[in-house]
């Protein structure tokens, strides 16, 4: 609890003197989140170009609103929403958004397995690892953005929501629906693995 | 509650390990039996776990974010000009108009220092030191304190504020050793990302590291008081520990505890500076202990200087002080050429 708010203090102070024209400040906070929000910017889209564009925006509509901007003690959320707005712009405008089924690297997510993976050694692990494979290789980018989101980025739902543009019972949905289904192969094989121990 | 729980797994170390191993790993099998009311959650959250080798592996180059930069702060030195020419998109900007973006840039610098009566209200007057090299590198204060830089280390400052609005503050990232002049009337703040301390005249080092997990604020003369809270606003004297010379503060960034360590043997390369009582010593030996004590280079001709001899006393004067009244003595001068010492002389032959 206290770590937090010994973080938050100074991203508090940092976003205070950011507002009031500190161009130090304003250069910490890019510096801090530019590669965190690349990233992210490929759950989006697969465009570096956009994306890259949708950064600079960002930063620069910041700068130039900083006077109209609340006291945030969270520089995160705020540049998370508002840059998953900008990428969403940008493909609206290249009439690159379909809206159900995002165009993203994720649809062309790796399949490969991992090296320990590789080795199969018979037929029940094969089994094993394929479906584990399957499950996650049939999550959507959507369930994998609230996934990010939710558990790695550590925003609360409400959040997520805003950031993904939804509603709180959508985006629980979504990481209902993602791991609804492995966790019944996941137990089915668990417990036969256990059956078949005895 | 669920959600909760997955996260706090997440982050266990212990189980992250785990759950990277296949499903039929005794290891793991073994930490599900150990955990049975838990059971579903633990998948769930390896499930998760596993997700996310599916998250993209895209990283931003340095180049990429230096280059993005510096198209945001182009554009922000030009907003005058209404031009929309930079809010295309980025990429149908390279090119000729790359070159345009830099010259912008360094322009902009250069009306950005003049500070017209009618601008903006957008106070930049931030000075910034920074310390990419390997020694290391000395910044004086408007105050007349100075700080030692160490490599990797940078510090800010507001030269319009800075000890004008009833304290003295810098923030510092990195590591340094201050020597603070004496003014009640204007406490001296070292902010930290985890740490401030605070100071009215003394001398002392901070040690704070993006990398590291912990800051140490290490006394030397004086006294140095210590909180955990890190902003600008007002700080009540309750918030602050209290550090003496030869004692040393850890703060460990992970729980955020402040802990209060004696140093009882300076180390070998942490000398420290006592009073120097120089009874007609060579000027030479003197610098050379001021650059070990100071861990500073000083650089000056040993064939020109090695007939001087001085006498003197320091007892509270920085190195600044130590060296203008050393050069005095012996009618040098000494400047400060990107962090190193260099003494001019042309010689003591009386």
């Amino acid at each position: 609890m206290e770590l937090k708010s010994a973080k938050s203090d100074y991203e508090f102070a940092l976003w205070a003197r950011f507002k009031s024209g500190d161009k130090q400040a304003f250069s910490e906070i890019y510096t801090t989140y530019a590669d965190l929000l690349y990233n992210y910017g490929f759950h989006i889209s697969s465009r570096v170009d956009l994306i890259e564009d949708a950064i600079q925006d960002l930063f620069i509509v910041l700068w130039q609103s900083k006077e109209n901007l609340s006291n945030t003690t969270s520089i995160k959320y705020y540049l998370f929403r508002s840059f998953r707005r900008n990428i969403v712009k940008l493909l609206k405008k290249e009439e690159l958004l379909v809206t159900h089924q995002d165009v993203s690297l994720l649809a062309n997510a790796q399949h490969t397995l991992s090296a320990e993976m590789q080795i199969i050694e018979d037929e029940y692990e094969e089994t094993q690892t394929r479906e584990l494979n399957r499950a996650l290789s049939s999550l959507t980018p959507r369930q994998l953005e609230a996934i990010r989101l939710h558990y790695y980025e550590g925003f609360e739902l409400d959040r997520v929501a805003s950031i993904m543009d939804m509603n709180e019972q959508s985006v629980r949905n979504i990481l209902h629906r993602a791991f609804h289904k492995l966790r019944q192969i996941m137990l089915f094989l668990l417990l036969l693995h256990l059956f078949l121990q005895k | 509650m669920d959600n909760l729980s997955i996260q706090e797994l997440l982050l266990d170390s212990e189980f992250v390990l785990v759950a990277l191993k296949e499903e039929d790993d005794p290891e793991w099998i073994n930490y599900l039996q150990r955990h049975p009311a838990n059971m579903d959650i633990l998948v769930e959250a390896r499930f998760i776990l596993r997700a996310s080798e599916k998250f993209p592996i895209k990283t931003l180059s340095p180049d990429r974010k230096q280059a993005i930069w510096e198209a945001i702060d182009s554009s922000i030195e030009n907003e005058r000009s209404h031009s929309d020419s930079f809010r295309g998109p980025f990429f149908s900007r390279i090119g000729f108009k790359w070159v345009a973006a830099l010259i912008v840039f360094t322009i902009g610098l250069a009306i950005w220092n003049y500070q017209s009566p009618t601008a903006k209200l957008e106070s930049n007057t931030i000075v910034t030191e920074v310390n990419n090299g390997n020694f290391v590198y000395s910044v004086s204060l408007p105050d007349g304190s100075s700080t030692l830089l160490k490599p990797g280390s940078h510090i800010s400052y507001d030269s319009l504020t800075f000890g004008k609005n009833g304290s003295r503050e810098v923030f510092l990232e990195g590591e340094a050793f201050f020597e603070v002049v004496t003014d009640s009337l204007h406490p001296f703040y070292v902010f930290t990302q985890g740490l401030t301390a605070k100071v009215l005249g003394t001398s002392f080092t901070v040690k704070a590291y993006a990398t590291e997990k912990k800051i140490e604020v290490a006394v030397e003369t004086g006294k140095v008081a210590v909180s955990p809270m890190t902003t600008a606003q007002k700080l009540s004297s309750s918030d602050f520990k209290v550090l003496y010379p030869h004692e040393k503060a850890v703060m460990n960034l992970e729980n955020s505890e402040l802990s209060l360590e004696k140093i009882d043997q300076p180390s070998l390369n942490e000398t420290r500076i006592e009073e120097y009582i120089i009874d007609d010593l060579y000027v030479t030996e003197v610098l050379s202990k001021l650059e070990k004590d100071y861990e500073i280079k000083i650089s000056y001709s040993k064939e020109l200087l090695k007939d001087c001899k001085i006498t003197a006393v320091f007892t509270e004067e920085n190195l600044h002080k130590k060296l203008s009244l050393i050069c005095k003595g012996i009618g040098a001068s000494y400047s400060v050429i990107e962090g190193v010492i260099v003494i001019e002389s042309t010689g003591c032959n009386s």
